[in-house]
């Protein structure tokens, strides 16, 4: 695929609906351990928004990304959810009128995504969330997989303590384990690739 | 878990419903979620509108600072996680009277993204909007990071001076000057004793084992300065003290705020050993305490333990934060 549409979009978004129904009970338990173990059941909410959200996506990617955004922001305030609303709606931003964009096009559109994240959260890389998961696909040559990009973040963050987000309350605790928004990042995009992580 | 609760999925809805059948008189809920607490009888037309917003779990923070001479209109969000972008929206609309919103919010993350972005569109939408950001907690960050603190029990001194403003008739950009300076002047530290249980996980998100204790712990459970046994009440109120007034210009003559609050299990008994040793201190030092505030003001449900928050005031500041309200919640002594 050289290119990325609404249509391909669509695909994705229905990939990472069923992928976060299939791992919600996964990520509860992983937020459960440094947090109160309702990530799985935010995102299956989101989810749930979004999936009756899609036939209302328009032929514009910049429209679409926004109204997503919209969709999260009526329906959950949690950092993660926060994070995604923001990403959505600065890669939305960048997108706008554009009915199509090269694959090469949506690693910088990630990279924005990712600085309007890392600017309205506050949090730093290295600080071990979501967002380094998504500094490595950022930073990864082009046409690698996202996938196993992510999956290695995650095995590299496992022996570093969280440093943000409520995860920090649990800072000795979550040495040894995994980020569960990394983790989520992971599911999702698994979700939107069909790829599955070795892990 | 031993909680007085039917089922933690109806915990945020049912606690607001008692809150407001028990006081009909201040609170109204408004919203397509039911969780935007506003006033029930709205501020006259021509004044600054006062929104704030979070999770739950702190009552009286953040919804119990709604009412006359304090807050206009609070989006709740669920236990400790903030409320959704359209909740904020729905409030910053609930606020308006005309004269521009001031969101006064604490600094943590997802708060600070949500109210961000729903103020944007707000002010995209041809609105008068302004944010104050409370950081007090001087646990969380050193001195020099002071934009990255919590907002935690001081808090609530922005909200009564702001909203003690906004009664009267400031305008929005004196309504969020004085927020900002109350924000600037206030700080605030607290010891944990033991931790609080998430309805929804059924046990505690940290643990404070045998009789240690935890200072410069936040309200969500955030790891503080140091932990280890508990001490006397004096020593560890002079600890806290010598803590906050390293950082503040207090000397004799000053005239301070001071907020002596439950974490939530700990009672008033406590407070008052805690409060007698502020008292005493302050007096040795010749600072005159304005108006003390003891009791249950920001919690953390069940979480046992207690916060200092001082502030020197100016006069300015404080004919505003001893202006009266009915707030069943702005209690002082």
């Amino acid at each position: 695929m050289n290119s990325f549409s609404v249509r391909d979009l669509h695909t994705a978004l229905e990939g990472m609906i069923a992928r976060t129904r299939e791992c919600e009970e996964e990520l509860n338990a992983l937020d459960a351990e440094l947090g109160d173990g309702d990530l799985g059941s935010t995102l299956v909410s989101v989810a749930g928004a979004i999936e009756q959200s899609l036939e209302s996506l328009v032929d514009d990617l910049g429209a679409s990304l926004r109204q997503l955004s919209k969709v999260i922001g009526g329906i959950s305030g949690s950092s993660f959810s926060s994070l995604l609303m923001v990403g959505l709606s600065s890669a939305g931003t960048v997108l706008h009128g554009k009915t199509t964009v090269s694959t090469d096009d949506c690693l910088q559109v990630w990279r924005t995504a990712l600085t309007a994240m890392l600017a309205a959260s506050g949090a730093r890389l290295g600080d071990k969330t979501l967002l380094d998961g998504m500094d490595s696909i950022a930073q990864a040559p082009p046409r690698v997989s996202w996938v196993d990009e992510v999956n290695r973040t995650i095995e590299l963050f496992r022996p570093k303590a969280c440093r943000a987000g409520r995860a920090r309350v649990a800072a000795e605790r979550s040495i040894g384990r995994d980020d569960p928004g990394m983790v989520a990042m992971l599911r999702l995009i698994e979700g939107a690739t069909g790829q599955r992580a070795a892990r | 878990m031993k909680k007085l609760i039917n089922t933690p999925a109806r915990y945020v809805d049912e606690a607001l419903a008692g809150m407001l059948a028990a006081h009909r008189e201040t609170f109204a809920a408004q919203g397509r979620s039911g969780r935007l607490i506003v006033r029930a009888r709205s501020k006259s037309p021509g004044r600054v509108g006062l929104v704030t917003g979070g999770g739950f779990g702190h009552l009286p923070l953040f919804a119990g600072y709604v009412g006359e001479g304090l807050l206009d209109a609070c989006a709740v969000g669920d236990v400790f996680a903030g409320p959704s972008r359209d909740s904020v929206s729905e409030a910053l609309e609930a606020a308006d009277r005309g004269a521009g919103v001031l969101v006064i919010i604490g600094n943590y993350g997802g708060d600070r993204m949500v109210f961000t972005m729903a103020a944007e569109e707000w002010r995209a939408a041809g609105h008068a909007v302004e944010i104050v950001i409370g950081n007090d907690d001087i646990a969380s960050a050193p001195e020099p990071e002071r934009a990255s603190r919590r907002g935690v029990a001081g808090l609530i001194f922005a909200f009564k001076v702001a909203g003690a403003a906004a009664e009267v008739g400031w305008s929005l950009e004196r309504c969020r000057a004085v927020a900002a300076r109350m924000v600037e002047r206030t700080r605030t530290i607290g010891v944990a004793l033991s931790p609080c249980i998430l309805p929804a996980r059924g046990k505690p998100t940290f643990e404070i084992a045998g009789e240690s204790i935890e200072m410069g712990m936040g309200i969500h459970g955030e790891k503080g300065v140091w932990h280890g046994p508990l001490k006397p009440a004096d020593a560890l109120v002079d600890e806290m003290l010598e803590r906050l007034t390293a950082e503040l210009p207090i000397e004799a003559g000053s005239r301070v705020a001071v907020l002596c609050n439950s974490l939530g299990a700990t009672p008033i008994e406590e407070l008052y050993i805690l409060y007698r040793r502020i008292a005493e201190v302050l007096d040795q030092r010749g600072v005159t305490i304005v108006r003390p505030m003891v009791g249950h003001y920001v919690t953390s449900m069940e979480m046992a333990g207690a916060s200092i928050s001082l502030a020197p005031l100016d006069q300015e500041l404080e004919p505003l934060l001893i202006a009266p309200t009915p707030s069943p919640f702005w209690k002082s002594t």
